[in-house]
């Protein structure tokens, strides 16, 4: 669900490094396409360093009982009832060392208190750990789905391992379809 | 490489004197807690060694014995997934002997701290900067091409204080050869007190091919600084020292070379 937005050209640049020219032209062009589709992703640029060009997009999303979720983008169009309300905020960013664009999150409640790194791994549905079993697969969660210090921000914010991210995001759409 | 092998083991032994003390609002007793001294070792991480320091405290608090400790040093949270050595180079540096630090049970500063509330977070920690490091040194990464096996032997010699069981895999990523004598980029990390770290592309050969020294890095990376403590695994390293010899023999076991630089 938190990937919905990235179009499949983006899941090419996954599989492979690429550069920092590739990595920039791939955000202009993604974001062109996404001003056409009223998708909200706002640049950020470092004028003293290209390779730190970052988009950000933040999105609620609402768990209601019986873990039933809908996704709004915009704060007064959500319903205000008993369902939680979970605020995230994606970013995408240039892994350097790694050569690869990553995906980094954060998510907070409405006390703004973070959602906890284990309440997110429980939500991940057991099909894509299913070739990882037992304490394999809680080791898997835990280098796929961490907590890190942002590279651009220097703050904690969760992030999507970029060696798992292509075959994580594979079995997400195998998974949504 | 192996003529400086010595080093490598003088700086794995490498330890610092910690004075752990309660803080004040965690104490549930009437007797305010005794202190807890240790010698701490430079390369590992804090989550990992403070079972004893647990132990010590719990008894003067009410909280829960699996609660998730942080530390902090005159009031600045200690980030826990940086090495122990690089936090008290950066915050002790000359100071009073032992280093003071208070422990907290409760209010963790979540804004700022990042969690490693089990054995696995470290882990995941640890070798993914190590991924990241052997990204930076190869072409070809080696750690992905290696067994599961060779991975956990890494993060358990580190883990037990086991020199010769870490290093037997580690020499692989610290090798080079006569046709290839120098890593891709060196994998590095610049600190100076109460800013980011510092962290970018820089070859260990110039366009010539001459080595290029811990001098010459730092005037590409910090063009301002001038008057300035550089310490590296807590020695203050000659700065003509070159960086591809630094990045063998004084990086930590995560493969980075981390540097503190400090005012005079």
């Amino acid at each position: 669900m938190m990937l919905r937005g990235l179009e499949p050209d983006s899941e090419a640049l996954l599989w492979k490094m690429v550069s920092v020219g590739e990595y920039r032209d791939a955000i202009h062009s993604f974001l062109k396409l996404c001003s056409g589709a009223g998708e909200e992703w706002t640049p950020f640029e470092d004028d003293m360093d290209e390779t730190r060009l970052m988009i950000v997009k933040k999105q609620i999303i609402v768990v209601g009982e019986g873990s039933a979720v809908e996704t709004y983008d915009d704060v007064n169009s959500s319903p205000v009832d008993t369902n939680i309300p979970l605020y995230f905020e994606y970013h995408v960013i240039y892994n350097q060392p790694f050569s690869v664009p990553q995906l980094l999150f954060t998510a907070t409640r409405p006390d703004e208190s973070l959602v906890p790194l284990s309440a997110l791994h429980e939500w991940v549905p057991q099909s894509l750990i299913s070739s990882h079993s037992g304490d394999q697969g809680k080791q898997y969660l835990w280098e796929t789905l961490t907590q890190i210090e942002h590279p651009i921000l220097h703050r904690p914010i969760y992030a999507l391992h970029p060696c798992q991210t292509s075959s994580f995001i594979t079995q997400i759409r195998k998974f949504s379809k | 490489m192996s003529e400086d092998r010595e080093i490598l083991r003088e700086l794995w032994n490498g330890q610092v004197p910690v004075h752990f003390v309660l803080s004040s609002e965690e104490i549930t007793t009437v007797e305010t807690p005794q202190p807890y001294f240790a010698l701490v070792p430079r390369q590992t991480y804090f989550p990992l060694c403070l079972e004893k320091v647990n132990r010590h405290f719990l008894k003067s608090t009410s909280h829960a014995a699996n609660a998730e400790v942080w530390l902090d040093w005159e009031g600045t949270p200690l980030r826990l997934h940086y090495p122990v050595g690089v936090l008290f180079d950066m915050y002790a540096n000359e100071g009073i002997l032992p280093w003071t630090v208070t422990v907290h049970y409760t209010n963790f500063p979540e804004s700022e701290l990042i969690h490693l509330p089990s054995r696995d977070a470290v882990e995941a920690h640890f070798m993914f900067t190590l991924k990241e490091a052997d990204s930076l040194k190869h072409k070809n990464t080696l750690v992905s091409n290696m067994q599961k096996k060779d991975h956990k032997q890494l993060w358990t010699g580190l883990l037990n204080d086991r020199y010769d069981q870490f290093w037997a895999i580690n020499r692989k990523l610290m090798e080079t050869s006569t046709e290839n004598p120098f890593f891709r980029y060196i994998p590095f990390r610049i600190y100076q007190p109460d800013k980011p770290f510092i962290q970018t592309l820089v070859r260990p050969v110039d366009e010539e091919g001459r080595r290029l020294t811990l001098e010459q890095l730092l005037k590409r990376t910090l063009p301002d600084a001038s008057d300035r403590t550089v310490k590296i695994q807590g020695i203050r390293v000659p700065e003509q020292t070159p960086i591809q010899w630094l990045s063998e023999h004084f990086s930590h076991p995560d493969n980075f070379l981390h540097i503190c630089v400090l005012d005079k």
